[in-house]
C-alpha cells in the first residue's frame, strides 16, 4: 500500500519520460502489430474502388483543413488516399480552408505522385491499376492544388455555384481556366457538381462541417479524415449517413494503408501508438490504485 | 541539399527547445515560442494572405491586366469588387483607438452574412438529420443486437437532453434518476473524447520523435 502512496506522489518528469520511452524504443527496434481496418475505413476504400460510383477520370475536392500542428496525425491518411486515387485514376482537385493548408496540399500531393510513380510498374504488373493510368502523372492534367481561400462557409458556397470563380489561379499562380482539369467535354463550365466525392482532412473547425452545412447545395458525397480528437464528434455524422467513411487519426491512417497495400507512416506509428497506450493505461490504473490506499488510510486514522 | 540540410537542423533544434518545457519553463521554450508567432504572422500575411486570396481574388480581377495570368488577363475588370475591397481596409482602423468603430461596418457585414447563412444550414443539415436518425425502431424482429442498439441510442437521446432541461429540478423517482442516466451517458462520452485525445497526442509526439530519429539523426529508415 505505502508503495501506491508514493507513486500518487511520483514527479511529473519521470511519466513522461517513459511515455517518451515507450515511443523511442519501438521506433528504433520496430516490430509489426495487426493493423484491422475498421467499418468506416473499409467504407471510404470500397466507395473509391466502386467504378459505378467514382468512374476513371472522376474529379475529387481533398479539402486539406490543418496545419503542421496536426500533420503527423492527417499527411499520412491524406498520402493513402491520393495514391488510391491515382492508382484508380481519379484526378484530386486539392484546396484548403485552413491558411496554411495549401502548403499541406503540396507537401502530401508531391509524396503520393512520387509513390504512385515510383511503384507504377510493380502495381501495373500486379494488376492493381485501373486500365486508364498512366505512368508519369501531370500536375494541371491529373491532379491539382488551388491553394487557401478565405471564407469557409461562405467560401464553400461560392464554390457550389461556381467552382472557377473563387479560383481563376493555382497555388503557384497558374491560370486555371486553361488547365486540362477542370475542362468539360461540352464546354460547361466546372462546377461543384462535377465533383464525384468531397474528402476533408479535418484538425478542427472549418472543415468537413463547413461541406456538410452546404451539402443542401453541392448534393456530392463526402468523406472525412480527421485529428484523433475530433473521432467521437464525426462519428454522429457517420451513423446519419451524411459522411460515406472516415479515417481517424494516425490508427486510420494504417487502416487506409493497410487496404491499399502500401505500409507508410501509418503503420509504422502503430506499434508505438500501442506500447504508450499500454504505459498510459498503467499509469492510470497505478494511480487509481494510489487514490484508492490514501483513502483506506484516511479512513483508518479516522477509525 | 545544404538547404534541406539548414532547415531539418533548425527544425530539430526548435523541437527540442519546445521539449524542454516538459522540465520547466525555460528562455529555450519562450524564444522557440515567440519565433513561431512571429514567422507564422510575417508567412500567413505575405505568402498566404496576399499571394493565394487577395492577389488572384481582389486585384486580379480589379486590374486583370496587371495581375492576372492567362486567358483571365484579357477579361474585364470587376470594380464592384472596389466595395469589398474597401470594407477590408475599413478593419485597418482598428489600429486606431479613436476610429476602431469604422471597422465594425465590416464586421457587422461579416456577421450578418455568416449568421443568417449559419442559421438555415444548421437547422438543415445537423439538427433535422441527426433527428431523423435519432428516430429509431426500439424492436428490430430478428435482430436483437439492432434492437439493443436502437435501444440504447433512444434512452441516451432522451436521457441527456433531460440532463440539460433545467425548468425542473432533477429530483425524485423519475426526474432524478432520468437525469442520473443522462450524466452516466456524458461520462461515458467526455472518457471516449478523452481517449481519442490522448491517441492524437502521442501520435504527435510519434510524429516528431519519428522527424528527430529518421530525418535528423539518420536512426530510423
Amino acid at each position: 500500500m505505502n508503495i501506491f502512496i508514493k507513486l500518487k506522489n511520483l514527479d511529473r518528469r519521470w511519466v513522461f519520460l517513459f511515455v517518451a520511452l515507450s515511443v523511442i524504443i519501438p521506433l528504433l527496434f520496430p516490430f509489426a502489430l495487426p493493423v484491422v481496418p475498421t467499418k468506416a475505413v473499409e467504407n471510404l476504400h470500397k466507395f473509391i474502388e466502386n467504378t459505378e460510383k467514382l468512374p476513371e477520370g472522376t474529379r475529387c475536392f481533398l479539402s486539406f483543413d490543418f496545419d503542421p500542428a496536426s500533420e503527423p496525425e492527417l499527411k499520412p491518411s491524406a498520402v493513402a488516399i491520393l495514391v488510391h486515387m491515382f492508382r484508380r485514376n481519379l484526378k484530386p482537385i486539392c484546396g484548403a480552408n485552413w491558411p496554411v493548408g495549401g502548403e499541406m496540399a503540396e507537401a502530401a500531393l508531391v509524396e503520393a505522385a512520387n509513390a504512385y510513380m515510383s511503384t507504377y510498374d510493380d502495381m501495373k504488373a500486379k494488376g492493381k491499376l485501373a486500365p486508364g493510368c498512366k505512368a508519369v502523372i501531370e500536375r494541371g492534367v491529373d491532379y491539382v492544388n488551388v491553394g487557401y481561400k478565405t471564407g469557409a462557409v461562405i467560401h464553400v458556397k461560392a464554390l457550389c455555384s461556381d467552382f472557377m470563380y473563387p479560383y481563376p489561379q493555382d497555388r503557384d499562380g497558374n491560370s486555371t481556366a486553361e488547365m486540362p482539369i477542370f475542362q468539360n467535354p461540352n464546354e460547361r463550365r466546372f462546377a461543384m457538381s462535377d465533383v464525384g466525392l468531397i474528402i476533408s482532412f479535418t484538425a478542427g473547425t472549418g472543415g468537413i462541417e463547413t461541406f456538410i452545412s452546404m451539402a443542401g447545395e453541392h448534393k456530392r458525397p463526402m468523406a472525412a479524415g480527421c485529428t484523433s480528437v475530433n473521432i467521437p464528434r464525426f462519428t454522429t455524422y457517420l451513423q446519419s449517413g451524411q459522411l460515406v467513411g472516415m479515417t481517424g487519426g494516425l490508427p486510420g491512417a494504417a487502416e487506409y494503408e493497410t487496404l491499399i497495400e502500401r505500409p507508410g507512416k501509418g503503420c509504422a506509428g502503430m506499434t508505438p501508438q500501442s506500447i504508450a497506450h499500454l504505459v498510459i493505461m498503467l499509469f492510470i490504473i497505478f494511480g487509481n490504485l494510489a487514490y484508492i490506499a490514501e483513502q483506506r488510510n484516511e479512513a483508518k486514522k479516522k477509525g | 541539399m545544404t538547404t534541406l540540410l539548414i532547415t531539418t537542423w533548425v527544425g530539430a533544434l526548435i523541437t527540442l527547445c519546445c521539449f524542454t518545457f516538459l522540465i520547466k519553463d525555460n528562455p529555450f521554450y519562450r524564444f522557440a515560442e515567440h519565433l513561431f508567432v512571429g514567422v507564422s504572422a510575417g508567412y500567413y500575411l505575405s505568402t498566404i494572405s496576399f499571394h493565394q486570396v487577395l492577389k488572384p481574388n481582389l486585384l486580379a480581377k480589379i486590374w486583370p491586366t496587371y495581375f492576372a495570368s492567362g486567358i483571365a488577363a484579357e477579361a474585364s475588370p470587376e470594380y464592384i469588387l472596389i466595395i469589398p475591397g474597401l470594407l477590408g481596409l475599413l478593419m485597418l482602423f482598428r489600429f486606431s483607438s479613436n476610429l476602431s468603430w469604422v471597422s465594425r461596418f465590416t464586421v457587422a457585414f461579416v456577421m450578418g452574412v455568416s449568421t443568417g447563412i449559419a442559421v438555415v444550414t444548421s437547422a438543415e443539415q445537423y439538427l433535422i438529420p441527426q433527428i431523423k436518425k435519432a428516430i429509431v425502431p426500439l424492436i428490430v424482429s430478428g435482430d436483437y443486437f439492432g434492437s439493443f442498439s436502437n435501444l440504447i441510442l433512444v434512452v441516451g437521446t432522451v436521457s441527456c437532453l433531460f440532463y440539460f432541461f433545467f425548468s425542473t429540478e432533477h429530483r425524485g423517482p423519475v426526474f432524478g434518476n432520468v437525469a442520473k442516466v443522462g450524466i452516466w451517458y456524458l461520462m461515458i462520452s467526455f472518457g471516449a473524447a478523452f481517449g481519442a485525445t490522448v491517441m492524437g497526442r502521442i501520435s504527435l509526439l510519434i510524429g516528431r520523435f519519428n522527424f528527430l530519429l529518421s530525418d535528423w539523426l539518420h536512426l530510423i529508415k
